[in-house]
């Protein structure tokens, strides 16, 4: 598969003609690290597929009027981002659930889950990930896991690059406080 | 292990691997069922349309009809009052002091006469816009018309 710029998928989607081709495009260009992206703050797959296809539901929506002023990718990552809180808080308040008791869940999940291939270090490491504030643990997946640079986040999770080194100082100190510990 | 746990000293390749993985075949669907997905919302969207159109349209049909109906009303309306004589007739003049006999003067039988004045070539001069009682004596002398019998009459 020829693959293609932003610039180039925008311009074909916005051919009427071509529109369902370049959406296809855009899709299997992104899914995968969007799918691990949202698995990593929702951890079950079943939830992670859901999102998913909701951001690409939203994207199929909103691409039209999306400028490009930011990369596909971050504008995507963004959406994604904000699917999986939401799907986070609504959790919460179904359930009326204290922060500590959607991280146990999602701890106990975690051990359950058919699909997670991890060794007894990396559980240990998820583990201690879901501990942290929902901020923090965003900051420490993008920038430990995904590697995304500091001023893209800023851009997807509008915060000051700053404040995300911070955020992810913290969250690395925390974590390896917690593996020591335990 | 120790080195293991310690995140922050340089990248761990087996730490940062993905621990988690998908079913089979997972990604290469994936696109296949997405499309479904929007279709399936599109034809939702679309027999939602179909079943909220139908009642919609005479509804939506009726206010067109009223809201033209009451724009053709104003606009005919607006027209009639545009249409009238600005100025007074003589008529209008006998009604005025009609209803306000009981304080009727000179004066305001004067004031009355004002648009009339206004029309009559003789009476050109900018010395009218100033409101001079001297002015309509003069007028009423020349157009030949006794005062003091009109206002005996209202």
């Amino acid at each position: 598969m020829q693959d293609h710029t932003d610039k180039e998928l925008l311009s074909l989607f916005r051919n009427p003609d071509q529109k369902n081709y370049a959406f296809n495009l855009i899709v299997r260009k992104y899914q995968e690290r969007l799918y691990w992206h949202i698995r990593k703050i929702v951890i079950g797959h079943e939830d992670a597929d859901d999102l998913l296809q909701n951001t690409f539901l939203k994207a199929w929506k909103g691409l039209e009027k999306f400028m490009g002023e930011s990369g596909i990718y971050t504008w995507l990552y963004r959406i994604a981002t904000n699917e999986s809180l939401s799907f986070l808080n609504e959790k919460k308040r179904k359930f009326f659930l204290p922060l500590v008791d959607v991280e146990k869940k999602l701890s106990a999940s975690l051990e359950s889950d058919d699909y997670f291939s991890g060794d007894e270090i990396q559980l240990k490491l998820q583990k201690a990930i879901l501990k942290l504030p929902e901020k923090q643990r965003l900051v420490f997946n993008m920038r430990y896991f995904d590697e995304i640079k500091y001023e893209d986040m800023a851009r997807v999770l509008d915060t000051s690059v700053g404040a995300l080194k911070a955020s992810y100082h913290h969250a690395t100190k925390k974590i390896e406080k917690m593996m020591k510990d335990d | 292990m120790e080195n293991n746990n310690n995140i922050g000293s340089g990248p761990d390749k087996k730490l940062k691997s993905n621990p988690f993985s998908a079913p089979e075949s997972y990604f290469e669907s994936f696109p296949q069922r997405l499309q479904q997905r929007l279709q399936s919302d599109e034809t939702a969207r679309l027999a939602e349309e179909k079943r909220f159109l139908p009642g919609l349209k005479p509804r939506l049909a009726l206010v067109a009809a009223a809201t033209a109906l009451f724009i053709i009303g104003y606009l005919g309306f607006q027209n009639l009052m545009h249409q009238e004589d600005p100025w007074l007739t003589s008529e209008e003049i006998a009604g005025y002091i009609d209803m306000h006999h009981h304080e009727f003067t000179d004066y305001y039988f004067l004031g009355t006469l004002d648009d009339d004045l206004y029309e009559d070539e003789y009476y050109t001069d900018d010395a009218l816009y100033e409101y001079d009682p001297d002015i309509y004596i003069e007028y009423l002398y020349h157009e030949d018309i006794d005062i003091e019998l009109i206002i005996a009459e209202y």
